[in-house]
């Protein structure tokens, strides 16, 4: 005859599930490593006689035995002899195991539907995908002179999609050891997006740079890159703890602000310039022109603001000599 | 196309091992040869830059006395690291016979790579006193009365790469042609460390004073003429010495010579490039020198036409920087091969392509820039002005003028004009020369 099952002890695994039950149908429970406890622990860092669980009137009591380690419970230390009430639910560690008690009768938390928040539509991602060839092809074709050889294509048709999929494939991995999901479609359909993103703004800028006259545009770009590679890393991130999303957009918001300062700084201090273009280098088909003209003196003599600004940089004290120049 | 032009001191870090003996430097010396060395030996000397603190060598030239006062003609670059660090270099030489002595620099003329040194009468030891460097009578000029011709014999002295005074024939072969100095044309080997020593006539007289080779030739070679000397020594004669470094007086020398470049090149009408549809700014070839290119006629791609044009003088400031010369590219391009969205990418690219080099952020300012669209006798451009201030050199600046046409779906053309040590004032007046140079042609 079996008796009634009063609860269980549960040893966790690393990730947090359960790696072992151990029925409860008498207090108290013995928990260490001697043969003679109730719950046998397979660890080095557990006393003979860690801790004991036993009922009272008040409820489950959780006592520590005499051990070097002691309990953990909730950030706190339990020492040799300490007691401490507990409830169902409740997790605490010996050495290097985790335990949780589960008792017959607590209630349970509702249960979770089954979706995942926002599942990945497999036409909007073909749609994409196809895009992004499209994209390639016209780019190469652009590039290419015409006759070329056609095989150039096969090459750049074969080599986005895979640098791509390597991409997703090693996020996927690291999806797969932390949430146990190879989510390999949530990834892609990030990167996709984020790389279609940047191809649009990397064609449409500096045309626009280049039909408005805005010399600003290119160097704002720099910035803008930077900003869509913090962007990326946090998606894949998130994808992969979903649990910390909000550290991990704390922490994107820092590094983009950080490395933009750093990036601009060490320009400054390198070339003693803010930004990396020194001007619009962009043309566009002449039709998208909608800036102005002026006359060439027109144009020279607004050129002469540049003169104040160059002198005072030209009387201030030499360029210090640890930058990176040679002599030769 | 290369142009190497080596100045000919020897730098001590640019040392190269021994060649062996050109042809023309084995050929047994002349009787002249032998007579004019007797004669001159005592008055040659190398000039040399010795480190501070340590003795050793930076440079070595080569020197020659010259004139009732004893004073020592030699090349501006055979001192410039006195003239621009007192306080780290010092200036010596060494006579054929062995004896030193220590030098001072009096005067000098950037433009023309030239300067007048004195020597410091010899301390100490008995033989004090002597208040000339060398015994003997001082070389004299041949006066610019007499003419060289085409054909004379020149006997170059020196000490090439400090490895002994040597005596060097080659021939007078007039001035050298797109120089915007006169500068003699010497058929004859010039080495580094011949530099600032002289070139005799027949008679002995000075001609011309060593300055410069080409690398990439055999026997071309070039003379500061003895005019421009002689003026230097009249005015360096009573000067002081120099013991500060010499920025200002060299800034007011190259704002003349810029002066003088701006005003000769703005009074020229630009050339046409032989284009049917733009008026394209190609300059005249008086003191520049202009290299063509174009794509082969079976091209697939882009085909574009190019040219180059550079002016040979140069201002030899330091070792690291010249200025003082100008240049102007263009390249035209036809893309109807390609359609018009292959023809702007290319177009785009090249235009991004343009360099402004690193340069050494203790000379220069970072660049700036100033651009617009500009529309020049019809033709709608874009136009980038960058200006580089110099910060030694005080008030003098750098130019670049880029121009890429922006009217045609699937033609083009881009041009640049490079304008180096240029006062402000005189950078707005090329870049607005430039500039008004483009145009659409009149379609007949």
């Amino acid at each position: 005859m079996t008796s009634a099952r009063l609860g269980l002890v549960e040893l966790l695994d690393r990730d947090g599930g359960v790696a072992h039950r151990v029925p409860i149908t008498q207090w108290p429970v013995t928990i260490g490593r001697a043969i003679d406890c109730d719950v046998l622990l397979d660890d080095p860092h557990a006393a003979a006689h860690h801790a004991t669980l036993r009922a009272t009137e008040a409820g489950i009591e959780l006592v520590a035995g005499d051990s070097a380690n002691g309990l953990r419970l909730q950030g706190r230390s339990l020492a040799g002899g300490a007691t401490t009430r507990i409830g169902g639910g409740a997790e605490w560690q010996i050495g290097r195991t985790r335990l949780r008690l589960r008792l017959a009768g607590e209630t349970l938390a509702a249960e979770l539907p089954l979706s995942s928040p926002s599942p990945v539509s497999g036409r909007w991602l073909a749609a994409g995908l196809t895009l992004l060839l499209v994209w390639v092809l016209c780019d190469h074709w652009l590039e290419s002179d015409p006759g070329d050889p056609v095989s150039g294509y096969l090459s750049v048709l074969l080599s986005v999609p895979l640098a791509l999929g390597i991409w997703c494939f090693l996020w996927a991995l690291g999806s797969k050891l932390f949430t146990r999901h190879f989510d390999f479609l949530a990834h892609l359909r990030w990167a996709l997006g984020l790389l279609l993103a940047g191809l649009v703004l990397d064609a449409v800028l500096p045309l626009l740079a280049f039909a408005l006259s805005w010399e600003w545009l290119p160097r704002a770009g720099e910035l803008l890159a930077l900003a869509l590679g913090c962007v990326l890393l946090y998606g894949h991130l998130a994808l992969i703890v979903p649990g910390r999303r909000r550290l991990l957009m704390v922490g994107f918001t820092t590094l983009l602000v950080v490395g933009a300062g750093l990036k601009l700084a060490l320009h400054h201090q390198r070339t003693d310039r803010w930004f990396t273009p020194l001007y619009l280098s962009s043309l566009g088909p002449p039709a998208t022109r909608l800036a102005p003209t002026v006359t060439p003196q027109q144009f020279v003599d607004e050129a002469r603001k540049l003169r104040d600004p160059l002198e005072k940089r030209a009387r201030e004290a030499e360029a210090p000599g640890w930058l990176p120049w040679d002599e030769e | 196309m290369a142009l190497s032009l080596a100045w000919a001191s020897a730098m001590a870090c640019a040392q190269q091992p021994p060649a062996p003996p050109a042809v023309s430097a084995s050929a047994p010396a002349s009787p002249s040869a032998q007579r004019l060395y007797e004669r001159a030996r005592s008055q040659l000397l190398q000039v040399r830059t010795l480190l501070k603190g340590q003795d050793s060598q930076a440079s070595v030239g080569s020197g020659f006395v010259v004139g009732e006062d004893g004073l020592i003609v030699t090349n501006y670059h055979v001192v410039s690291q006195v003239a621009l660090q007192p306080e780290r270099y010092r200036l010596t030489y060494t006579r054929v016979d062995g004896r030193e002595g220590a030098l001072q620099l009096l005067g000098f003329d950037a433009v023309h790579d030239l300067a007048v040194v004195k020597a410091l009468p010899v301390s100490g030891r008995g033989k004090a006193g002597a208040a000339t460097v060398a015994p003997g009578t001082p070389l004299e000029f041949r006066p610019a009365s007499v003419p060289l011709s085409q054909g004379e014999r020149i006997y170059s002295l020196g000490n090439p790469l400090d490895v002994g005074f040597a005596v060097l024939e080659g021939t007078y072969n007039g001035l050298v042609e797109r120089s915007f100095y006169p500068s003699i044309f010497f058929a004859g080997s010039l080495n580094s460390g011949m530099s600032g020593g002289p070139a005799l006539d027949e008679q002995g007289r000075v001609v011309g004073i060593n300055v410069a080779t080409r690398r990439d030739g055999q026997q071309v070679s070039f003379l500061v003429p003895a005019a421009f000397a002689q003026a230097l020594l009249d005015r360096s004669r009573r000067a002081a010495p120099i013991t500060a470094p010499v920025y200002p007086e060299l800034t007011t020398q190259l704002l003349a010579h810029q002066e003088l470049v701006t005003q000769r090149f703005v009074a020229q009408p630009w050339r046409g490039a032989g284009h049917a549809r733009y008026l394209i700014p190609v300059p005249q070839e008086d003191f520049m020198r202009c290299w063509g290119r174009s794509t082969p006629a079976d091209t697939k791609g882009l085909e574009f036409e190019r040219s180059d044009c550079e002016m040979d003088t140069q201002v030899f400031v330091s070792g690291a920087l010249l200025t003082g010369s100008l240049g102007v590219r263009h390249e035209a391009y036809d893309g109807r091969k390609l359609g018009w969205l292959r023809f702007t990418q290319r177009h785009s690219a090249s235009f991004r392509n343009e360099s402004f080099g690193r340069r050494n952020p203790k000379e220069f300012t970072a660049p700036q820039c100033s651009e617009r669209f500009v529309e020049q006798g019809g033709l709608p451009l874009r136009a980038v002005l960058c200006l580089t201030a110099y910060r030694r050199l005080t008030g003098l600046y750098d130019l670049s003028v880029l121009a890429a046409t922006v009217d045609q779906g699937s033609i083009g053309a881009q041009g640049r004009l490079d304008a180096r040590g240029v006062s402000f004032d005189n950078a707005m007046r090329l870049a607005t020369h430039y500039l008004q140079g483009y145009g659409l042609k009149e379609q007949p």
